[in-house]
């Protein structure tokens, strides 16, 4: 299973990275909005895991790009951390399928990537 | 006086000054032009070190948090105690636990505290509350309130009577993060007005840290120091106090100054509202 | 030295005192300013360290601003820039373009992409100002925040006045429609007017730096890099040493006589109790701020304008010689209307230290420096031609002017090492280093060209800012 994970904070990234590779899966890892979309572009994945506030394009734009100009239902999870509700509901609007609150708890994260990929399956 | 302008009209210092200065400056503008090719490249040096240590750092920290791998059992691992022994490393240790302690919640947390006391990282931190630089105390106080070390508490408060603006902030913001209300009540004494600046930081430290005890709020709007009152109505308005408004209503009536009464009456207006 | 009798050795010996005495003080006074901005930048930047601004972003107390931005003949990039404006991180802004009587389809283009409708918004004339033609909003909800504003051409201060007698909200922020800015800049623009106690912060201002040959996307600055191109690499330096090594040092002395034009933020009553800007002066972001300030001491209020060293707006600087030179004239035809409008200041002690330091420091050392140069210049190589002075002298005297200048701006690029840091290539410093060793030879000739273009014009009664071609931002991709 490959993962997109798109994040500027480099510890966490790195952190949830280790974490989810041990997991079984596979991680390609961006600090950047439009890097991470490239490779979007460029791959398969089979799902994306991104921050909402991201330099180049911003977590709310990823998932605009991809449900709108890529049109794939690739599930999405976004990270919000501002505790800005407006934000959270946008994001649905746009076609995110989760959003999760910062500060995380990957065994709950873990959980919800498989629900979603099971689901898919 | 006059002899320094008879030196200065008998102009046979022109020339010598000149010459002086220009080694002068040439001399420094080589020395500055060094120093900033050393600076650049001690940058580039610990950007590299940092990358390499975050490595090792996030595998650390993967057997600490994810696979319960008690700190003992690290300590022992050769390439761990050399690292440890780094102040550079420790520095980078301690910003990333901190780093990851916000991001992460529950058990992971819990864990990162118990990794923060085990490893003496938390030492470093005491220490720093106590370098006569205000910066580095409010980096210690900031690591301490973000590792919820409540024995840090004293310390900080009394820190946090200091005359510095960003120090009393940083600490009374670390205050309210470790206690909740506790940590303002002493305000009522605080002889020095508060700008609106820092009554926005300290409301938004409640909100941030979603203190649900708010018993000892209404203890403000007794003080003497009329920003400390204004500073209690504001946290009634915006945090929604509903159970305050006796205390408000009684304000208006002995209100010190128009303005408190006028900011006390819309607080009621507010909240009555939104009943 | 060769002399040829003994009155006119007196003569010139006296002369060589004074431009020497003059040289020194300037340089002098430059080492100290520069002195003092080091020591509060760095105190500055120990604070930023440890502030949320983003505590701003979520209360209800943080200060309501109105962006007001006047633009003449931007159709080009209009539509990004605003973009770029109505994207800002902060909460409860609004955002009014004035357009001041284009004469290209800037107005189409606007209403068009945001959706305009003519509304029927009541204005309150507090200042006259030319005819208001129509006021639209946008029937986008997106897009609430936007206001524009259309009106018979009268100026950029006529334009600035529409927008205070507009806005909605107390503090203005008065904005060049094409600068770049930094997202957090609204944020750190308005921290200033909430922490004073018992003063009132007049006005905020920010440090302008250079944005040419940067990489610009979505109206957000992604790229920094310094211009190849010679005339604006150098103008970096400049803006990197006034910025530096000059404002911060009066902003913290309080005594700032200037907010930058292209962005800084306003109490909005006093602005409109002092008179709103003045469409009788080129300079009027320089002369709103002193007549401002005047008016606090006048009516005995305490006050404080801050300053905040951030580099928040990124702005074109002309690439061609003739733009540059109708930019610096018209700079100093400014100088000169503040410095005249408000003789009364001059060595004033009613005005604390604006009339005693920082209006003397600009009269002489702004204002006057450029013709004592010249003058200078003209007596020195005279005297050489009579032989009064011999050439050996002249070239120790003209190193000794040229060391100074690339001594400062060594400092200058010390300093930005230390604090901001913004150029982190190794070519890019030096790049920097190269324009050092050049400005003086090549640079500050036509700074001092312009600026006698500028005394000229003025005395001969020359009006208006003349055109400004914009080339729009170079897109690197």
């Amino acid at each position: 299973m490959k993962i997109v994970l798109s994040e500027d904070n480099e510890i966490l990234r790195k952190s949830l990275s280790f974490f989810l590779t041990s997991k079984g899966f596979t991680v390609d890892q961006f600090s950047d909005g439009q890097e991470a979309l490239d490779a979007i572009e460029k791959n398969s994945y089979d799902l994306i895991l991104t921050d909402i506030n991201m330099p180049g394009k911003s977590g709310m734009e990823i998932t605009q790009y991809v449900r709108q100009s890529i049109k794939s239902d690739i599930p999405i999870i976004i990270f919000t951390s501002s505790g800005v509700e407006q934000t959270e509901l946008d994001s649905f609007d746009l076609g995110a399928n989760e959003f999760i609150a910062k500060p995380i708890s990957p065994a709950v994260l873990l959980v919800r990537i498989n629900k979603l990929l099971n689901t898919r399956l | 006086m006059v002899e320094i302008w008879e030196l200065y009209k008998n102009s046979n210092w022109v020339e010598p000054f000149l010459i002086g200065s220009i080694c002068l400056f040439v001399g420094i503008s080589t020395v500055l032009y060094l120093l900033i090719i050393e600076s650049r490249n001690r940058k580039i040096k610990h950007e590299k070190l940092r990358n390499e240590y975050e490595q090792i750092i996030v595998e650390l920290m993967y057997s600490v948090v994810f696979m319960d791998v008690p700190f003992s059992s690290v300590k022992e691992e050769q390439n761990y105690a050399m690292f440890l022994k780094n102040t550079y490393f420790r520095e980078v240790l301690t910003e990333s636990v901190i780093n990851l302690h916000k991001n992460y919640d529950g058990v992971y947390a819990i864990k990162l505290e118990q990794f923060y006391k085990e490893s003496e990282l938390i030492n470093n931190s005491f220490k720093k509350l106590k370098n006569y630089k205000w910066e580095v105390k409010c980096k210690g106080i900031t690591e301490l309130s973000e590792m919820n070390i409540t024995d840090a508490f004293d310390i900080i408060i009394n820190i946090s009577k200091s005359k510095n603006k960003t120090l009393k902030i940083t600490a009374i913001n670390a205050c309210i993060k470790l206690v909740g209300v506790k940590g303002i009540i002493h305000l009522t004494e605080h002889p020095y007005p508060i700008d609106d600046w820092t009554q926005v930081n300290i409301i938004n430290a409640f909100k941030k840290h979603d203190i649900g005890d708010t018993q000892g709020v209404e203890d403000l709007l007794e003080s003497k120091n009329t920003t400390v009152v204004a500073l209690g109505l504001k946290l009634i308005k915006e945090l929604k106090l509903t159970q305050k408004l006796p205390h408000v209503k009684q304000l208006t009536e002995r209100a010190p100054n128009t303005l408190i009464q006028y900011e006390a009456q819309s607080v009621l207006q507010a909240l009555n509202v939104n009943l | 030295m060769i002399f040829l009798n003994s009155e006119i050795t007196w003569f010139v010996d006296v002369y060589i005192l004074l431009i020497l005495g003059y040289a020194i003080l300037i340089m002098s006074s430059y080492l100290i300013l520069a002195y003092l901005s080091t020591k509060a930048l760095r105190s500055y930047l120990k604070k930023n360290s440890f502030i949320d601004y983003e505590v701003l972003l979520t209360s209800e107390f943080a200060p309501k601003l109105s962006l007001i931005a006047p633009a003449y003949n931007e159709g080009f990039t209009i539509e990004e820039n605003v973009k770029s404006l109505l994207s800002l991180n902060y909460n409860n802004y609004q955002v009014i373009v004035v357009n001041d009587g284009s004469r290209d389809n800037s107005m189409e283009i606007l209403i068009n992409t945001y959706d305009l409708f003519l509304t029927e918004l009541e204005v309150d004339l507090k200042i006259e100002t030319k005819k208001v033609r129509g006021i639209y909003t946008s029937r986008n909800a997106a897009f609430k925040k936007l206001i524009v504003v259309d009106k018979e051409n009268g100026g950029k201060a006529d334009a600035l006045n529409v927008g205070l007698n507009i806005a909605q909200n107390p503090y203005v922020v008065c904005i060049d429609v094409d600068c770049i800015l930094d997202k957090d800049s609204l944020l750190k623009l308005a921290k200033p007017f909430l922490e004073s106690y018992g003063k009132r912060i007049i006005a905020t201002g920010g440090v302008v730096r250079i944005a040419n040959q940067c990489v610009i996307r979505n109206g957000r600055l992604v790229e920094i890099n310094i211009p190849d191109a010679i005339l604006p690499r150098i103008q970096v330096l400049e803006y990197l040493r006034a910025f530096l090594l000059g404002r911060m040092a009066w902003g913290r002395l309080d005594g700032l006589l200037l907010i930058s034009g292209a962005f800084g933020a306003f109490d909005k009553e006093i602005a409109l109790l002092a008179g709103g800007y003045s469409t009788k002066t080129v300079g009027e972001d320089m002369e709103l701020v002193v007549r401002m300030r005047r008016y606090m001491v006048e009516n005995k209020l305490p006050y404080s304008v801050s300053y905040i060293p951030d580099p928040l707006c990124w702005t074109e600087a002309p690439e061609d010689f003739k733009i540059f030179k109708k930019q610096r004239s018209r700079w100093m035809r400014g100088t000169i209307e503040t410095l005249t409008l408000h003789k009364k200041m001059f060595l004033n002690p009613k005005y604390k230290l604006l009339g005693m330091l920082s209006i003397p420091y600009w009269t002489f050392f702004e204002f006057l420096a450029p013709a004592i140069e010249f003058t200078g210049l003209i007596i020195t190589l005279l005297f050489i031609f009579f032989g009064f002075i011999n050439w050996h002298f002249f070239f120790l005297l003209v190193f000794f002017v040229y060391t100074f200048a690339v001594f400062f701006s060594v400092i200058a690029l010390y300093s930005e090492e230390r604090t901001y840091h913004k150029y982190p290539k190794q070519t890019d410093f030096l790049k920097l280093l190269l324009a050092a060793f050049i400005e003086p030879l090549y640079f500050h000739p036509l700074t001092v060209y312009a600026a006698l273009v500028g005394y000229k014009e003025k005395i001969m009664g020359t009006k208006g800012w003349g055109e400004m071609t914009r080339k729009g931002f170079t897109k690197k991709e």
